[in-house]
């Protein structure tokens, strides 16, 4: 079948099942990309390990739901904890190297991969595992006659909640414009009396958080082993690059990007679905190498 | 991340007796490393009660293992290498993924030593670009396709598609598959629409929203390892299952997927389990062998875990009629070499080094008492080793040919 036919035959739900499962990439990428931008901005630095910390709480989150049985217990505590284990690596390992060379920053985040490759290890064991989705988000539902995971919305209207909870955060609130000072000068910020340390520690806690979020929410929608960070950060790392490293709103449009190339790609030519993303990264680098949001800097 | 390290099984006195050094190379870590794990507990298994019982000619089988990562075809080569110019090691046994087994087989009359290769099913192994020191005990993707098309022919529905990984094993699984189901149902249609996502793509989505909406009859998956399980989950929320009146799986539903999904293994579905399901045969043989792999291993025997234990079997067996580990006498000892494996009895084909034996199809159904899956596959149909195995002269003619298997006509991308 041609593209042109294909495009043609095609119905208005079907359409829309495209543009939503998308969404559903657009929302997974763009929970993992924004924590890893949100450190970059603030903290300068590109955490390799970020999607090792997601596949972390995939994990705790499969434990909490197989000891307690709720889906929900796992969406509040998981991130919360991760949020404790992100802000104890600030303080402990990244905090001793904003100043040393880019090299020595990615040699550390990789470390901090394979321990906790090694820790799930040792507690889980290599065996893999998976979530199931809360009895209430079961099943299919109507969208314009056809029927579509009940699951995929709630996911979408979630995630598009903490995308929106995030931009009024960081613009609206006076933390998040401390936090926004603390990203444009380090030391202009410390001099106005802005505990930017402080701030640091709950930056990543917050991004770390993020990610802990896709951990759960992610979930049901993978089988969750030792290897699932690396099929996720390169694309995200993607994401970033497109939107611009350091920025929320470029994540958010990067994700979307990303996602309905994927989505639509697989539609139109499946053979270069994957291509579709690194022609879009080649193409925003050559043409903003500061990516579509990015500051531009000298 | 590399589960290395040397493996004595049994601490005991084998005077000066070397032992004799086996490789191990699979999928330890990756998207397929249960089939890995799987792999180095038959594989042990075997080499713990041949170690207890005196060992081969006198000597202790030693094991080392090396890592392929699931998919990294240059790793794979890599460490082949090292297992024979490195540690020494007399034979290799290895590969989950045809991707990492294709590469290696070239390299092997380099080597010059005997792979053995229980679990990579891409046909090609054993014919295009097969050698000498090539053997395989276990089914390939033409053997299975031609016992599933058997079953699949005899079902009311004509338009068929598929969904695969988009490397050698997922375009020869269904490749041959479509090739035997076109010749014993000349019906059926093959439809252009197909889904071809890569090796652990993550999402599936769009791949079964562009099939249902082509509106298939059934549907044909070689997807296996992580890469099932992942579809399933997004399927079973599509009611993918339910919208298709047939979904054959060849290696999808490995005892892996059943331990991931349990109750969320879809009901009425087609697999081989990749060619073993523990509870069939229905034989004393068989259940005490899984009665000790059991306990063993606290789990219930995948079939990579069974193939692996052939192997060091044939490996065992092929030595002492040789008398020697010597590569070229151990290669004569293994051509036609026959087995009584815990499950099916197998002939190692003296041509093309490729082993004949039976494959189970079955159905999967709700097994409640079977703890702690709770599915099975069940109404197991056995198809005879002799009738599915590829006839010679066609293996023969491949071979010489080489290039690429005639059933990538029916491998639409566009």
């Amino acid at each position: 079948m041609s593209i042109a036919e294909d495009i043609a035959m095609m119905r208005a739900d079907s359409f829309v099942a495209y543009v939503l499962n998308g969404l559903v990439q657009a929302s997974c990428l763009f929970l993992l990309a924004s924590g890893l931008t949100l450190i970059f901005g603030v903290l300068r630095i590109l955490n390799f390990a970020h999607a090792a910390l997601f596949m972390l709480a995939a994990y705790l989150a499969a434990q909490v739901i197989t000891s307690t049985g709720s889906f929900w217990l796992a969406l509040v505590l998981v991130p919360a904890v991760m949020a404790l284990v992100g802000a104890a690596l600030e303080r402990a390992l990244l905090r001793r190297v904003y100043d040393v060379p880019v090299p020595y920053q990615l040699l550390l985040t990789f470390g901090v991969i394979l321990v906790i490759k090694d820790l799930i290890k040792l507690t889980w064991g290599t065996a893999s595992r998976t979530i199931a989705e809360p009895p209430a988000l079961r099943g299919a539902t109507s969208v314009l006659g056809r029927d579509y995971p009940l699951y995929n919305l709630f996911y979408i209207a979630i995630i598009a909640v903490v995308a929106v909870g995030l931009w009024v955060f960081l613009h609206h609130t006076q933390f998040g414009k401390r936090i926004q000072a603390a990203a444009a000068d380090r030391e202009m910020a410390s001099a106005m009396g802005i505990n930017v340390p402080g701030i640091y520690t709950a930056v990543c806690a917050a991004g770390t958080a993020l990610a802990a979020l896709l951990g759960v929410f992610h979930g049901p929608m993978m089988n969750i082993h030792l290897d699932v960070d690396h099929q996720y950060i390169v694309e995200a790392f993607a994401v970033v690059v497109i939107g611009g490293l350091g920025s929320v709103p470029g994540a958010l449009v990067g994700s979307l990007l990303v996602g309905m190339l994927d989505s639509f790609g697989i539609l139109l030519i499946p053979r270069f679905q994957m291509a579709f993303i690194y022609m879009v990264m080649a193409a925003v680098l050559i043409v903003r190498p500061q990516g579509l949001f990015g500051p531009r800097e000298g | 991340m590399a589960a290395g390290g040397s493996f004595f099984s049994t601490r005991r006195a084998w005077g000066a007796a070397p032992p004799i050094k086996v490789g191990l190379i699979m999928s330890f870590s990756g998207v397929v490393a249960a089939w890995g794990a799987a792999g180095r507990m038959g594989a042990f298994m075997a080499a713990d009660e041949i170690n207890q019982a005196g060992g081969v000619l006198g000597r202790p089988l030693e094991f080392k293992l090396e890592d392929d990562t699931s998919t990294n075809a240059a790793i794979a080569v890599q460490k082949a290498r090292k297992l024979v110019f490195d540690w020494g090691a007399d034979f290799l046994i290895g590969f989950n993924s045809s991707g990492t087994a294709l590469a290696v087989v070239p390299i092997l009359p380099e080597l010059k030593r005997i792979l053995i290769v229980p679990c990579a099913a891409s046909p090609r192994i054993t014919t295009e670009v097969w050698n000498k020191y090539c053997f395989r005990n276990h089914v390939h993707s033409n053997q299975k396709g031609a016992a599933g098309a058997a079953i699949a022919a005899t079902l009311p529905y004509t338009k068929w598609t598929v969904i695969g990984p988009d490397y050698a094993y997922g375009h020869d699984s269904w490749g041959a598959f479509a090739t035997h189901l076109v010749q014993k149902k000349p019906s059926v249609q093959i439809m252009s629409t197909q889904a071809w996502p890569k090796f652990a793509a993550g999402a599936y989505d769009s791949y079964i929203t562009r099939i249902l909406d082509a509106k298939p009859e059934a549907v044909y998956s070689p997807l296996w390892g992580d890469d099932f399980v992942t579809f399933v989950k997004q399927a079973n929320r599509h009611d993918f299952f339910k919208k298709v009146g047939a979904f054959f799986t060849p290696a999808g539903l490995a005892m892996d997927a059943f331990y991931a999904l349990r109750k969320e293994v879809p009901k009425g579905i087609y697999t081989c389990a990749h060619g073993y399901w523990f509870e069939h045969p229905d034989t004393a043989r068989n259940k005490k062998w899984v009665e000790a792999f059991v306990s063993k291993w606290g789990e219930l025997p995948h079939v990579t875990a069974h193939e692996t234990y052939s192997a060091v079997y044939y490996l065992k067996a092929a030595i002492e009629k040789a008398g020697t580990t010597d590569t070229e006498a151990v290669i004569i000892a293994l051509e036609g070499l026959e087995q009584d494996s815990p499950s099916y009895r197998k002939v190692i084909r003296k041509e093309d080094h490729q082993v004949i034996t039976d494959v189970p199809w079955g159905k999967t159904q709700d097994a409640p008492g079977l703890i702690p899956i709770e599915s099975r596959v069940g109404d197991i149909v056995l198809a005879k080793g002799e009738e599915v195995a590829e006839p010679l002269d066609q293996v023969l003619k491949r071979r010489k040919e080489g290039g690429t298997p005639p059933w990538m006509q029916y491998i639409i991308k566009s």
